[in-house]
């Protein structure tokens, strides 16, 4: 637009503020607006009010005020809640998550080892910043491509570490492996699949539409089933892997079909001029791709991205139907336990709390991005 | 038509036309499924020639710039470009490319890339020309388009004629030697218009064989050397400037005329 | 097109492989096959290997041998004798009975709580929020285990349940039971009534709309609509002495009998996946509402509408073709999680071929194919539901047929259209409602003799029947044939533009072939249609669909209209 403004007509000041009528502000006014508006507006905020005052208070009162934090069992929470309130009196018993905390976080992991996966996840924050911020340091990406082999190590153990067996591996430190490693696997998968069902090869086109259409049409489930019981089947005789390797797999090829339909929604947003451009300054298929299409489509699809990994997050969950110790899968074994017999909503809620996190700060932040976007095009 | 063209300063003294052919297009045709939108086209373009093709729209102008450089495939027929030949050989196709530039009416500059990073992309990519070398270039390339001191700035934040300089920019630091123009100024604001002419101007004088899809009637008269009108996917008439305009031999050619002057 | 010089050539080298872009893709596509099969068969060879080396065989026969296990919550007659794949149907029907019932409560919770973020009323909208976001950032099965577990603890002992709802449900750990109701001699007259009345408010409906037409006035539809298929239902079911009943659970020993029993993890189940998949259709609802401009509704409040006529008029039927979409996808979503029932021990497909079937008998490659295959049919017949849908919108956009509303009758439409109108030429221009409506027509045919062989050659076990399998060869080559000759016709009407003509006049020939060979087409037709009708009208039906596009014409239409877009330079 032009910046110079030479117009005749311009404000010479701005006009002073004067207060409204007193109808139009204050308390009331609001209340009156946004609250009893109507005969329907107004039955909905009682019973909305009623609610909530029958149900915040008790919760409050339950977690906070009754609930007890240094016990060695369930019965000990009771005895201590009972002590403190009088018989009869319930209260949460937050002493099991404040016992079994480290067991939720990283399974059965070695403790004196704890410091290697927590090493592993800050080095995956510091990985992530060159291919987040295009502002730091091109030798960084070096660094980024390196990472998953030194927090395979990390985490494994090998190469003069002591070596962590997988089964010792679970808690949301599982989850975090699955979920990451899901999604960045699939992200090269996935840009594959999206040009390829954009080919004008009929049969590329096919095969990708094929696979894309499977997977997304069978519940993650059956493909966890698929990595327990027969992926094993497709290698050749005498090779097996790992169950924890067999579900990233399977979770990796998962993830790629949704990824791919984003990707394709990013490709499909691009203006149809910008082929014609490359194609006319000489660039081929794959430096066009390369150079021109990729960069913007994958922009356009960062938010899809980010909710895709949320997701994939929440459906590690999943693992634990097949026997994997992630955090749901610990809740029943720690249920079992004589100490923590008949715990029941403690757990369950902390493990909520946990995922809910996690997935409610970066939905925010996929919506962050997206009215980014927006402003910027 | 608009007054943006009345103060366009031409030296036609600077422009000369060689015998060297550049295009020769012998029995053209194009479809579309069923839809004929190329027929029988025969044009043979010499070196220095500037050509201003104009017809209603739906005539296939713009698809007969466009087949010149393969955006569009033809069917039928013989295109042979700065003596290559344009048929399925994708190395013919890449070696046109890159001696044939092409400006858009939507410019489609690369909005990821800074006006610098859209100028030397194809230079580096194609023709394998050292980066120090390209950037020496392009800034060049775009102080003769006026517009230096916006290297680093990223296409959305210039004007229309601006975007649209830079996009002529890019196609100088190929240094073709055709260059197609599909309208470069029809989504331009009307006082953008005289901006993007000069830099026109300025590579006619240079020598440069064009192509021009236009409706810029004063460009025309001033620049070209010869006026092509389309109708119906057939070039129904072409001449020097003055006697396109003046003495028109067609019926469909007055009734345009006489449309596209009216205002 | 007739081209009759194609641009000069020069002869072929083999470097124009991939240097020319006549032969490139075909090659390159012919690598992408190879390397396919390749890869297919590496697989398919380790499988044979690894399944020789553990002594197992690859075969379907297992599912007839009895499950020996016990089914609690089913739809259809189920004991532990009966075969795995009487289990593996109840477990079909029992996820299909969660996803029906999950879809509709998701629904009704969706559409609530997305209307009400936006309400203006701040308690209202903030109680939605906290809603939307709560559940769904957490994972469903957490949600899952949560509430079965929830009703497991608080539920009360059959011993000591108490009927709720006026005794309409009595919750109690064990599950919960609802009425059932019975029919006694006169309930018919009511049924008839309840429909004579909504046929006479349909009826009515239309009367006023042309009243309104022509006097301008409006008529309280709605309410007197509501009085006279309520009032002639009452007073019909008053007069016949109270015929339809309900019948209520009844304590008897440790439990209830009698009623509808659902178990408390169908429940559970149902309720968990409705609220979270609540939480997603409300986002769409809210989205979709808001994605209709501003400027539409200050346009119709312009006009002088009614805010109630402005949500009617304006906003919902633009409103619907935003929200439609996703909200399919979303019943999508809600049928795979169903799959998680498998947590809290609810026998749907997972839990039974997956789980117990694939378990006992080891067949993991067999059941898992199958399970597969069943979420693939459901899941593929979802989308196409939905990209009817939204053909049928687009249809609607570029035609600007007037109502807008989609509906299956509409595909059928302009069968009877004019047949001079089905030239060429026309046909790149405008949609051809003639041929569209006679090739539903024949797609349909298709479809149908597929479904009728399918069942005829591999599920029909009546008596006095020979097996497919013990016919002879000829016969069984004939039929399969023709299985998937129609099969094939069928699929590309539906997907590949016009190109199945090709296809039924192979399967023509083959039709004429299994006619003389004397194969039993009126058996196949459940019996329904005598053998020289299914012939003579299969014949008539394939000949004419044959010459008609072959010597009429052969417009660019395919099942769903879709023109070939012209673009112009």
């Amino acid at each position: 637009m032009s910046s110079e403004p030479n117009v005749a007509f311009v404000a010479s000041g701005q006009i002073p503020p004067s207060a409204p009528p007193a109808s139009e502000v204050g308390p009331i006014h609001w209340l009156r607006a946004n609250l009893f508006d109507g005969v329907v507006n107004s039955i909905l905020t009682v019973a909305s009010i009623v609610a909530i005052v029958l149900l915040v208070p008790p919760l409050v009162d339950w977690i906070f005020i009754k609930g007890v934090w240094n016990a060695g069992s369930l019965s000990g929470c009771r005895e201590v809640i009972a002590a403190a309130h009088g018989e009869g009196v319930t209260g949460a018993c937050w002493a099991v998550i404040n016992e079994r905390f480290n067991q939720l976080i990283f399974g059965f992991y070695p403790s004196e080892l704890y410091w290697r996966p927590i090493l592993a996840f800050v080095l995956m924050l510091a990985a992530l910043a060159p291919v987040l911020f295009s502002t730091l340091p091109r030798w960084m990406l070096w660094f980024s491509a390196a990472y998953p082999i030194a927090a395979y190590f990390l985490i494994w153990g090998g190469l003069g570490l002591e070596v962590v067996e997988s089964g010792q591996i679970g808690g949301l430190l599982l989850s975090v492996i699955i979920g990451v490693t899901g999604i960045v696997a699939s992200l090269p998968i996935g840009i594959v699949l999206a040009l390829g069902r954009q080919s004008s090869m009929f049969f590329i086109k096919t095969i990708c539409v094929v696979f894309i259409e499977f997977i997304r049409g069978v519940p993650l489930i059956t493909l966890l089933f698929v990595a327990s019981v027969l992926l094993n089947y497709f290698l050749p005789p005498g090779t097996s892997f790992d169950l924890i390797l067999r579900v990233v797999i399977m979770v990796t090829l998962f993830a790629s079909a949704y990824m791919a339909e984003v990707i394709r929604g990013g490709l499909a947003a691009l203006d149809k001029g910008q082929y014609e451009a490359a194609d006319a300054l000489g660039l081929n298929y794959w430096k066009s791709t390369r150079l021109i299409i990729l960069p913007q489509a994958l922009k356009v699809s960062i938010p899809g991205i980010v909710n895709t990994f949320i997701g994939l997050f929440k459906d590690t969950t999943l693992v634990s139907v097949i026997g994997l110790l992630d955090p749901v899968g610990l809740l029943n074994p720690i249920r079992a336990t004589a100490a923590w017999n008949g715990i029941l909503w403690e757990l369950y809620l902390f493990v909520a709390v946990l995922f809910w996190i996690f997935c409610f700060s970066m939905s925010r932040y996929s919506m962050y991005l997206e009215k980014k976007l927006k402003t910027d095009r | 038509m608009s007054d943006s063209t009345e103060e366009l300063h031409v030296d036609q003294s600077k422009m000369h036309i060689t015998d060297e052919i550049a295009i020769q297009i012998t029995d053209m045709n194009k479809w579309y499924g069923e839809f004929h939108v190329l027929r029988d086209i025969n044009l043979t373009v010499h070196r220095g020639e500037r050509i201003v093709v104009c017809g209603p729209s739906g005539s296939g102008k713009s698809t007969l710039i466009r087949c010149i450089n393969r955006l569009e495939e033809h069917q039928k027929g013989e295109i042979v470009v700065e003596g290559i030949e344009l048929n399925s050989d994708l190395k013919n196709i890449d070696k046109i490319r890159a001696e044939v530039g092409m400006l858009f009416q939507s410019f489609n500059l690369f909005p990821h890339l800074t006006v610098l990073e859209n100028c030397t992309l194809a230079p580096i990519w194609v023709r394998k020309t050292p980066k120090n070398e390209a950037e020496a270039t392009a800034m060049q390339t775009l102080e003769r388009v006026k517009i230096p001191e916006q290297a680093h700035k990223y296409p959305a934040q210039l004007s229309g004629g601006q975007q649209q300089r830079v996009a002529i920019a890019r196609c100088l630091c190929m240094n073709p030697r055709i260059m197609l123009f599909d309208e470069p100024t029809s989504a331009l604001d009307p006082e953008m218009i005289k901006e993007v002419l000069d830099v026109m101007v300025d590579l006619a004088e240079g020598g440069m064989t064009m192509l021009v899809v236009t409706h810029e009637m004063g460009f025309a008269r001033r620049v070209a050397n010869r006026v092509m009108f389309m109708d119906e996917g057939q070039i129904v008439e072409q001449n020097e400037p003055e006697e396109f305009f003046h003495n028109p031999q067609n019926e469909r050619t007055k009734l345009f005329l006489s449309q596209i002057l009216a205002h | 097109m007739s081209v009759t010089t194609e641009p000069r050539q020069a002869s072929f080298r083999i470097d124009m492989l991939w240097t020319d872009s006549r032969y490139r893709s075909t090659f390159l596509q012919i690598i992408a096959l190879i390397a396919v099969m390749l890869a297919a068969f590496w697989l398919v060879n380790n499988v044979a290997q690894n399944l020789a080396n553990l002594g197992k065989d690859f075969g379907f026969g297992f599912m007839t041998t009895p499950s020996s296990y016990d089914i609690n919550q089913r739809l259809i007659d189920y004991t532990s004798r009966s075969s795995h794949s009487t289990a593996a149907v109840v477990g079909l029907l029992n996820t299909l009975l969660v996803a029906v019932l999950g879809c509709i409560l998701a629904t009704f919770l969706g559409v609530t709580a997305g209307v009400l973020r936006l309400s203006k009323n701040w308690i209202v909208s903030r109680l939605m929020t906290v809603y939307i976001e709560g559940v769904r950032n957490v994972p469903v099965l957490i949600q899952i285990l949560l509430l079965s577990a929830i009703l497991d603890e608080v539920l009360p002992h059959p011993k000591t349940a108490e009927a709720l709802l006026g005794g309409f449900v009595v919750p109690t750990n064990r599950g919960f039971y609802f009425p059932i109701p019975t029919f006694q001699d006169g309930s018919l007259y009511v049924v008839l009534a309840f429909i004579a009345s909504v046929i006479g408010a349909i009826w009515f409906g239309r009367w006023a709309t042309r009243r309104q037409q022509q006097t301008g006035e409006h008529l309280p539809v709605a309410w007197i609509k509501l009085g006279l298929v309520a009032g002639v239902t009452l007073l019909t079911y008053l007069v016949m002495g109270l015929p339809i009943g309900l019948e209520y659970p009844e304590l008897k020993g440790f439990n209830f009998k009698g009623g509808i029993y659902a178990r408390t993890s169908l429940v559970a189940l149902t309720l968990a996946l409705s609220i979270y998949t609540g939480a997603f259709i409300a986002e769409n609802v809210r989205a979709g509402i808001q994605a209709v401009s501003k400027g539409q509704t200050e346009a119709a409040f312009a006009l002088g509408l009614r805010p109630s006529w402005t949500m009617n008029l304006i906003i919902l039927p633009q409103a619907l073709r935003v929200i439609i979409p996703p909200l399919i996808s979303q019943y999508l979503n809600l049928t795979k999680n169903s799959s998680l029932a498998l947590a809290i021990g609810y026998m749907d497909a997972t839990g039974t071929l997956g789980g117990i079937t694939l378990n006992q008998t080891g067949h993991a490659f067999e059941t898992l194919m199958l399970l597969m295959a069943f979420y693939l049919s459901i899941s593929l017949s979802i989308s196409f539901v939905m990209n009817l849908y939204n053909e049928q919108v687009k249809l609607v956009e570029r035609t600007s047929v007037a109502g807008g509303g989609f509906s299956v009758l509409a595909l059928f439409a302009g069968v009877n259209g004019k047949w001079e109108t089905l030239k060429k030429g026309d046909a790149t221009m405008q949609p051809n409602y003639g041929v569209a409506g006679w090739l539903n027509l024949v797609v349909l045919l298709y479809g149908a003799t597929l479904v009728m062989m399918l069942y005829y050659l591999f599920l029909d076990q009546s008596e006095g029947r020979d097996s497919y399998y013990l016919w002879g060869t000829g016969k069984q080559a004939i039929t399969l044939f023709l299985t998937v000759f129609s099969a094939t016709a069928f699929v590309t009407a539906i997907f590949k533009h016009y190109r199945f003509i090709d296809m039924a006049a192979a399967e023509l020939v083959v039709f004429i072939l299994a006619v003389l060979i004397g194969l039993p087409f009126g058996e196949m037709t459940f019996g329904l249609l005598d053998t020289s009708v299914v012939v003579f009208g299969g014949l008539a039906a394939r000949l004419a669909t044959i010459g008609y596009t072959v010597f009429g014409a052969r417009p660019n239409v395919t099942y769903f209209y879709r023109v070939r877009e012209g673009s112009g330079s």
